[in-house]
């Protein structure tokens, strides 16, 4: 199977490849910015300091803004993004969404969700 | 509550503001003015060389100190201001309320007789969208002239970012003011 | 209105932008004051690590609680007097410590609480004399001076900032500076 570039074999894409692909796929949509890395919930326990040993832990753990949950042929994707100015929100959104949803189809996964959060605006 | 006076009935803030200025005939003649005096230049003085060294590096913040401040900030963006745009089968396109709000202000920002201060966006029990402006407003404006325009303008950007009529705009003046 | 941030926007318009949730508007805040506030925590510290988790502490506290600043023109005086009850409440922390019946063991020298020592070498005798005098006023007549001669704030700033009268704030600084004269007045 050959997909956006890349050659993946007849099996089903792993989490890795699925997150760049759909990373460049979202990337490429008109009106998006940029992805938006979130940081892990856990964080927000950490107080560390700005010069102690925590800086190290304090470094997120980022997903890239693209976040996969595989099963079988069930997709889960969760995209965070920032979009920019004077782009519509439900425009660029809803694009990025069946952009995403339609490569994973593609790809062989029966069932696909997609949840695009936009964030913000870039400038 | 005032200092104490000096033994010779002067008040200490006199000499202090006095200081620059060489000692008045009293200050001259007085062993307590006198006294009070020298120990006050050296107290000025002293001050003088620490406020210089307001930029020492002893007194520098460390290198990350800001940073690691704005990434606690940015875990702390609350996720309940997130609202739902689309639901459906493929999945759901929310927003963040900070990137309704910024597309608002995007499009109040060339209304040059208002500065908006806050823009507030919810969702009423009905599911629809409340919108409530805060805006501070240039002398000589007709208030309800501009305060229409800015709720026309704001229904506008709504309607084209979400596809959704907004239910409720409240326009609300808080100050009027040059800037 | 003052000039903050490398694209100059004013700061009413940044701390209006963070009140509605723009972290990047908080950011530029936090670039512009974080400097001025661990300076003045020092002041009233003395220890590097207290006046950073005050600085952090204090910054945070602000970003949660800035939608409920009414006066967006206030910010410095709110965020100034956020961070010195955040001292305070070090300090407290730290007398508390070193009093601890339960650990008779641990000399106050050390706590981590301890003054950072100064530069003797290069900063002259008065000013170290000056620096000790400092350490050794009260709470609130510290804070009022630090204010008033290192950070050059009106009567009026400061009296936002400690939560008091501007006369009240007069006399103070005016204590203070009647002990620290005192003090190197006996100082050779």
């Amino acid at each position: 199977m050959y997909l956006q570039g890349t050659v993946l074999g007849d099996d089903l894409p792993d989490r890795d490849q699925v997150r760049r692909l759909v990373a460049e796929r979202v990337r490429s949509t008109p009106g998006v910015a940029r992805l938006e890395p979130s940081l892990q919930q856990s964080l927000s326990k950490i107080a560390g300091r700005a010069s102690g040993l925590l800086t190290g832990r304090q470094r997120p753990d980022s997903d890239g803004g693209v976040h996969v949950t595989l099963d079988g042929t069930t997709a889960h994707i969760k995209i965070d993004l920032v979009i920019r100015p004077d782009e519509s929100i439900i425009r660029v959104g809803d694009e990025a969404r069946a952009g995403v949803w339609n490569l994973l189809r593609e790809a062989g996964f029966d069932v696909v969700k997609v949840d695009v959060a936009v964030l913000g605006l870039d400038g | 509550m005032a200092v104490e006076r000096l033994a010779c009935g002067r008040d200490p803030d006199d000499v202090w503001e006095g200081l620059d200025r060489g000692p008045d005939e009293h200050e001259r003649e007085c062993p307590t003015c006198r006294a009070a005096r020298e120990s006050m230049i050296k107290v000025r003085d002293a001050t003088l060389t620490m406020r210089e060294r307001n930029d020492a590096p002893e007194l520098a913040p460390p290198v990350n100190l800001a940073s690691s401040i704005k990434s606690l900030a940015r875990v702390q963006v609350r996720r309940d201001r997130t609202f739902s745009v689309v639901r459906d089968d493929a999945g759901e396109l929310t927003t963040s309320e900070w990137a309704v709000v910024q597309t608002v202000r995007r499009a109040l920002d060339p209304i040059e007789e208002i500065r908006v201060q806050r823009v507030r966006i919810s969702q009423t029990s009905s599911g629809g969208l409340a919108l409530t402006i805060l805006i501070i407003i240039s002398f000589g404006q007709r208030v309800p002239k501009v305060a229409d325009e800015v709720r026309a303008v704001a229904e506008h950007e709504l309607r084209r970012q979400l596809r959704q009529a907004v239910e409720r705009v409240d326009v609300r003046v808080g100050d009027i003011r040059e800037w | 209105m003052n000039g903050v941030g490398s694209s100059g926007q004013d700061e009413w318009t940044l701390v209006t932008r963070a009140q509605d949730g723009d972290l990047e508007a908080f950011g530029a805040l936090v670039d512009h004051y974080s400097p001025k506030l661990f300076r003045f925590a020092m002041r009233l510290l003395f220890n590097r690590a207290d006046a950073e988790d005050a600085v952090q502490d204090a910054a945070l506290q602000a970003w949660r609680k800035l939608p409920d600043l009414e006066d967006p023109d206030a910010f410095s005086a709110w965020i100034y007097r956020i961070t010195r009850n955040r001292c305070s409440e070090i300090q407290r922390v730290a007398a508390r410590r070193a009093t601890d019946p339960w650990d008779p063991t641990e000399m106050p020298e050390a706590s981590d609480h301890r003054p950072n020592p100064q530069s003797q070498v290069e900063t002259g005798e008065a000013l170290a004399e000056l620096e000790q005098l400092i350490q050794g006023l009260s709470d609130d007549l510290r804070a009022c001076w630090v204010l008033a001669e290192l950070e050059e704030m009106t009567y009026q700033e400061i009296a936002e900032i400690v939560g008091t009268t501007r006369s009240t704030v007069r006399g103070r600084i005016a204590r203070a500076r009647a002990q620290l004269a005192k003090g190197m007045a006996e100082w050779q």
